[in-house]
């Protein structure tokens, strides 16, 4: 008798606790939400009333009102669609042979001296210097405009993602490779079956850090010497003095490197179920 | 004796071995004219003060270490490199994170290109045995300390080794656990009889499983002593306290605190000779 009413108090300790956790969890959604809502009242009415913050002018601002309303004209115009097929192009290219090329080498350089010396003191130098200040000699550099935006995304992307395999490849417990060795692994299955699923989560991680990166490039060079693409849609609604389209660029250029880093994420965890369960330690 | 017969096959001969590091400055002697015979099917504990060289043994066994001096031969062959007649077996599991322990326990058997279908009989054998049937397709991260020694266990044994090292495997356990894996490995060992070295730094634990415990000096370290143990098989937890069992545990520890006392490693010291007397350490006794 008295055990039957521990355990119905319990349950009904349970059934209460999981309603206030739901309610709490509902609250913090709110106030997520809540808070991003002022921000756009607090924007529209900074650019409405020509607020004045210091020495920043809002006045020539252009409200999410007036974004809104410029992206919906935006949609029904065939333009966008050259534009950002143009940037995705781009990166695409850009970021695929980046990718290749960086994890290659990296996986190379990470577990051979002689790539390591040989490869990575050319690399090390050319490393500080940003995609950016590629732009002027990667213009001299190729025939069309077209590949040296290529080129700046690839610059853009190769050192992260490079940086990360290596690290990745040196990471790899050596306890895990005197195994590989008792059991007779080949060079091949040292290869396929410990090196590379060990340095995997990392190179995920490079090229998530990479994709940010190139986009960072990719926009920088459309911008300076673009024809189409979303930086030069930003910088041509500038000189245009389309103010809205300024802010809408933004967004786009926000939205698709947010899109982008997370496909990138989504198919490395696909790809390595594992890393869930606790990453690579055990 | 054929040259395929098991008599010839499963023996450790261990021969003059010396085994030296050079490190930067200090050049440390690990192990110096060590003589030693496993016998064919004879399960050998090895105990030692801790750093005297015991896993320095195991990894040249293993293939994993050249020795400086003296040769290591196991069945007909020198040992010069890791090979599928030796199963090792680490304290630390060093499972592969990235594969199940389906394919964890496979790996051995694919890098020596044994068919699929025979691979799929030979491991569902061995996760039989050793328990873990229903955890096939799991990670290791997401087993207990326990389960992932078991998978480390089946993963040198489904190779059939000849001759299994084991150093200081269920070292990291806890004392339930350890027990259940020392009564398996007795139980797997005593169908196939395999020829076994195993390290271990737990008196209790190398009496309770061998034949034969070999108690090794301090570094460099050298054959101190053997003591053969005479105690009937199936072995259980009775025997912990036959008058047999007890005073091979003597022996072995006043060998042990001989060796410790030699070197100076006073915490050891004191950790070993507070086991013999089965005292609380002095500090506590004061306060």
């Amino acid at each position: 008798m008295q055990a039957e009413l521990i355990i119905e108090s319990t349950l009904t300790c349970v059934k209460v606790s999981a309603v206030h956790n739901l309610r709490r969890l509902w609250a913090r959604w709110v106030l997520r939400i809540l808070s991003i809502a002022i921000c756009l009242v607090l924007w529209e009415a900074a650019s409405r009333g020509r607020w004045q913050v210091l020495s920043a002018r809002f006045e020539n601002v252009p409200a999410p009102t007036e974004v809104w309303e410029a992206a919906q004209d935006m949609a029904h115009s065939p333009k966008v669609y050259s534009h950002l097929r143009a940037s995705l192009i781009r990166i695409f290219a850009g970021f695929t042979i980046a990718a290749v090329a960086a994890i290659a080498l990296g996986l190379l350089i990470g577990r051979f001296r002689l790539a390591e010396d040989g490869l990575l003191s050319p690399l090390e130098v050319l490393r500080p210097i940003p995609a950016v200040a590629w732009i002027p000699l990667a213009i001299l550099l190729w025939p069309t405009a077209e590949s040296s935006m290529i080129f700046i995304t690839f610059i853009g992307a190769f050192f992260p993602i490079l940086l990360n395999t290596l690290h990745g490849v040196e990471a790899i417990d050596s306890r895990l490779m005197q195994v590989s060795q008792v059991f007779g692994a080949s060079r091949l299955a040292l290869f396929r079956e410990v090196i590379l699923p060990g340095a995997f989560p990392s190179i995920v991680t490079g090229l998530s850090i990479g994709m940010g990166t190139a986009w960072f490039s990719l926009i920088t060079a459309e911008m300076v010497s673009g024809q189409f693409g979303i930086g030069y849609f930003t910088w041509e609604a500038y000189t245009l003095q389309n103010y809205p389209n300024i802010v809408l660029g933004m967004v786009i250029i926000g939205v698709l490197g947010m899109a982008s880093s997370g496909l990138l994420k989504f198919i490395g965890l696909r790809l390595m179920p594992w890393f869930k369960f606790g990453g690579n330690a055990v | 004796m054929t040259a395929n017969g098991s008599v010839v096959g499963n023996k450790i001969q261990i021969r003059g071995l010396g085994i030296s590091f050079a490190a930067a400055a200090a050049h440390t002697e690990a192990i110096r004219g060590l003589d030693l015979a496993v016998d064919t099917g004879e399960f050998m504990s090895v105990l030692g003060p801790s750093g005297c060289g015991k896993s320095t043994l195991v990894s040249a066994l293993a293939g994993l270490l050249k020795p400086s001096a003296g040769e290591l031969i196991v069945g007909d062959a020198l040992v010069c490199a890791p090979g599928a007649d030796r199963g090792v077996v680490f304290q630390h599991p060093t499972l592969f994170p990235w594969k199940s322990v389906f394919a964890n326990i496979e790996f051995g058997l694919k890098n020596r290109g044994i068919p699929k279908a025979e691979r799929l009989v030979a491991v569902e054998r061995i996760l039989g045995q050793v328990g873990l049937q229903d955890f096939a397709r799991h990670f290791p991260a997401q087993l207990s300390g326990g389960m992932q020694q078991r998978v480390n266990l089946a993963r040198a044994l489904v190779n059939r080794p000849r001759v299994l090292l084991m150093d200081e495997p269920f070292a990291a356990l806890d004392a339930q656990t350890r027990f259940e894996m020392q009564e398996l490995l007795l139980d797997i060992w005593g169908r196939e009889k395999m020829t076994v070295l195993f390290v271990t730094h737990d008196v209790d634990e190398a009496i309770f499983l061998a034949d034969r415990v070999i108690v090794l000096s301090r570094r460099p370290a050298q054959v101190k002593t053997a003591l053969p143990v005479e105690l009937e098989r199936p072995r259980t937890t009775a025997i912990l306290t036959d008058a047999v069992f007890v005073d091979l545990k003597r022996q072995c520890l006043e060998q042990l605190r001989f060796e410790a006392t030699r070197s100076n490693r006073p915490v050891a010291m004191d950790e070993i000779s507070a086991t013999l007397v089965g005292a609380v350490p002095e500090r506590a006794s004061v306060s």
